[in-house]
């Protein structure tokens, strides 16, 4: 499909809007951003998003979308995972191994608990 | 210590999904680029970057606006737009990330340009060992185009714009625009004189607007939000943030955005979290192979491209390698030495030979072979490579020398008179004691491959200088810290 206009433009961000992997308070969508540039790839984040897709399988969790991003910044942290939960503030985390992966899915995607250990906190103001 | 970063043009990168183009769409993506084409005039376009202070990011700082205005006033049917991505910097990664993370912000930036130029082609150079950002920019083009965003006639607005990838072997020389320009036409990766500049003649000797990767991510935010948003960030002379990659002796190895003008040692202390194991600050690297070496005591100036070029160092495109104590200065301009002996290109006298001239220079100073003279003598070489060399890469790979026999002398001095290596990493000064710690267990007679130690259990052991071999398997061996070196 070609966008023939500005206008067709705004139109495909409107119809587009539930398909993206962007926090989005009216989605009932959860989405887990792995960081696999060549930094959080290189600390086996690949592994890492399989877990998680594994695991989610396992709850029978049918909402969780599991995305590739790019570099947070933080190399020193990676393998990262950011949970986006619709009407809540994102967490990232850092350091994410396996145990940890799936410490994500059964404590903060199934019960809401934030597993505070892998919890990185990074001052960034986004533009 | 809490500085908080700007992200710029690293805004989508970590958050969006780089190889699905609705996520881009969706932070505002394109709408720079539509923009351009529906509501603004060519001259516009360049006025707003002129206005925002952009320099680029690739080096040298140059300023944007000023650029782009010379390509659109060039004469010629045909114009092209460059991507220079090849990222050479030993040690640097911006660009890969960017790369990486959003390359619809770098996509979209060079068809921006494209219409402010009058130019109808984009061509990324990017170095082929960057498989992941390759195939990213490979998705994203076919995605944009797929809609329409590149191609013919993109969004109906008459203007068509193609873009193309064009991957680089590796050679650091070819980060210079005029031997990357080469490289892309099938030719030697070797650089020529300017003038003329590339927006007069460039490739394919056509009026060819070259911009940084980072340089252009920049844009389209710029676009969308205007100059004075861009120039509430940073400081007079360079508005905006830079992105540097923070390696070496750090605790938070990463890419830190921060407003120009924030402190080295924001950066460093606050932002990748200090030295690791209560080691102290030596120097950061910036600049790569053209920069120099920035000790302690100017960790406070706030960085932009002036203050850097005033300590001796500069800008480059953004790698900072941290040096703690157990860094040598010599044995790190040497090994910038090496880099840039290696990748010259040779076409030019002065940097073909004359590198290989320092290079030897500071082997023999590593090699405790060094006499005083050595350091005037790479002092004056230094600055004859810097005046005669063809290109930028001769014309500043002296800097890593300069810069640390200017502030790290004494290193210099301990090298050449004493032949000693204060920081005990230069192979072949370094030696190996052993003091009244030890407790005689014999790990290290056990363990040394030429049997230089002795000593009878439960005594002090000593180490045969003369046979010693300095491979440092005792140093590692020893669990009760009996061994030093220096
Ligand atoms: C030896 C050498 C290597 C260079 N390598 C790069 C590079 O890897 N990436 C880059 O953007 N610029 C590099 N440059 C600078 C480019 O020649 C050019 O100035 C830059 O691409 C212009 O873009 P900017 O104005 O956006 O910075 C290099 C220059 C020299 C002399």
């Amino acid at each position: 499909m070609k966008l023939s206009s500005w206008e067709a433009l705004k139109q495909y961000r409107e119809d587009t809007k539930d398909e993206v992997s962007l926090l989005n308070p009216e989605s009932t969508k959860i989405i887990l951003a792995v960081g696999e540039a060549t930094c959080g790839i290189a600390a086996g984040s690949k592994k890492i998003a399989a877990v998680l897709q594994e695991e989610s399988k396992k709850m029978g969790l049918d909402n969780v979308e599991i995305i590739p991003t790019g570099c947070y910044g933080c190399c020193y942290a990676e393998p990262m995972v950011e949970v986006r939960i619709p009407g809540q503030a994102p967490v990232h985390y850092g350091y994410v191994n396996e145990e940890a992966a799936k410490k994500i899915i059964a404590e903060h995607i199934v019960k809401g608990i934030i597993v505070d250990k892998n919890v990185l906190r990074v001052e960034v103001t986004s533009t | 210590m809490s500085v908080s970063q700007v992200r710029i043009a690293l805004r989508n990168c970590g958050v969006i999904n780089p190889e699905n183009i609705k996520d881009y769409i969706a932070r505002g993506g394109y709408d720079a680029m539509a923009k351009c084409l529906f509501a603004m005039s060519q001259d516009e376009v360049i006025d707003i970057i002129k206005k925002s202070g952009l320099r680029g990011r690739g080096g040298a700082g140059f300023p944007t606006g000023i650029k782009w205005e010379t390509a659109r006033r060039a004469q010629s049917d045909v114009k092209y737009v460059l991507c220079n991505a090849d990222e050479g910097d030993p040690g640097a990664f911006m660009d890969r990330s960017v790369l990486e993370g959003d390359p619809h912000a770098v996509l979209e930036a060079m068809a921006i340009c494209g219409y402010a130029i009058g130019a109808r082609e984009g061509v990324i150079y990017v170095r082929a060992e960057y498989p992941l950002a390759v195939k990213r920019l490979q998705i994203a083009i076919e995605q944009a185009t797929e809609l329409g965003l590149f191609g013919e006639n993109i969004l109906g607005s008459g203007f068509s714009f193609t873009m193309r990838l064009y991957f680089g072997a590796g050679a650091f020389v070819c980060g210079e625009e005029t031997s990357l320009m080469n490289s892309v036409q099938g030719g030697r990766g070797e650089p020529r004189l300017k003038p003329p500049f590339p927006a007069n003649v460039g490739l394919w000797n056509k009026p060819t607007n070259i911009n940084n990767v980072e340089t252009y991510a920049n844009v389209p935010t710029i676009i969308r939000n205007g100059a004075d948003w861009y120039r509430g960030f940073g400081t007079e002379k360079s508005p905006g943030t830079k992105v540097f990659a923070v390696v070496g002796k750090v605790n938070k190895v990463g890419l830190v955005e921060v407003p120009m003008g924030t402190t080295l040692r924001d950066i460093i202390e606050g932002i990748a979290g200090g030295i690791p194991n209560g080691k102290r600050f030596k120097a950061a690297q910036t600049g790569g192979p053209s920069g120099g070496c920035i000790p302690a005591e100017h960790l406070d100036t706030p960085i932009d491209y002036e203050s850097l070029i005033a300590l001796g160092s500069m800008m480059g495109s953004g790698g900072m390698i941290v040096m703690d104590e157990d860094d040598c200065m010599v044995g790190i301009a040497k090994f910038y030495l090496t880099f840039t002996a290696e990748e010259s290109c040779g076409k030019c006298t002065p940097c073909r030979v004359g590198n290989m001239r320092l290079l030897e220079t500071l082997t023999r100073i590593t090699d405790g072979h060094g006499v005083e003279e050595d350091l005037t003598s790479l002092e004056n070489l230094g600055a004859t490579i810097k005046d005669t060399a063809l290109c930028g890469l001769g014309q500043s790979s002296p800097n890593p020398i300069l810069s640390t026999l200017h502030y790290f002398k004494d290193e210099y001095l301990a090298h050449v008179r004493e032949h000693r290596c204060p920081a005990g990493t230069c192979q072949k000064l370094v030696r190996y004691r052993i003091t009244d710690k030890c407790v005689g267990c014999t790990v290290c007679a056990r363990n040394c491959p030429v049997s230089c130690i002795s000593g009878d259990r439960k005594q002090k052991h000593s180490i045969d200088q003369s046979r010693c071999i300095k491979c440092g398997v005792c140093f590692s061996k020893c669990r009760f810290g009996a061994i030093v070196k220096g």
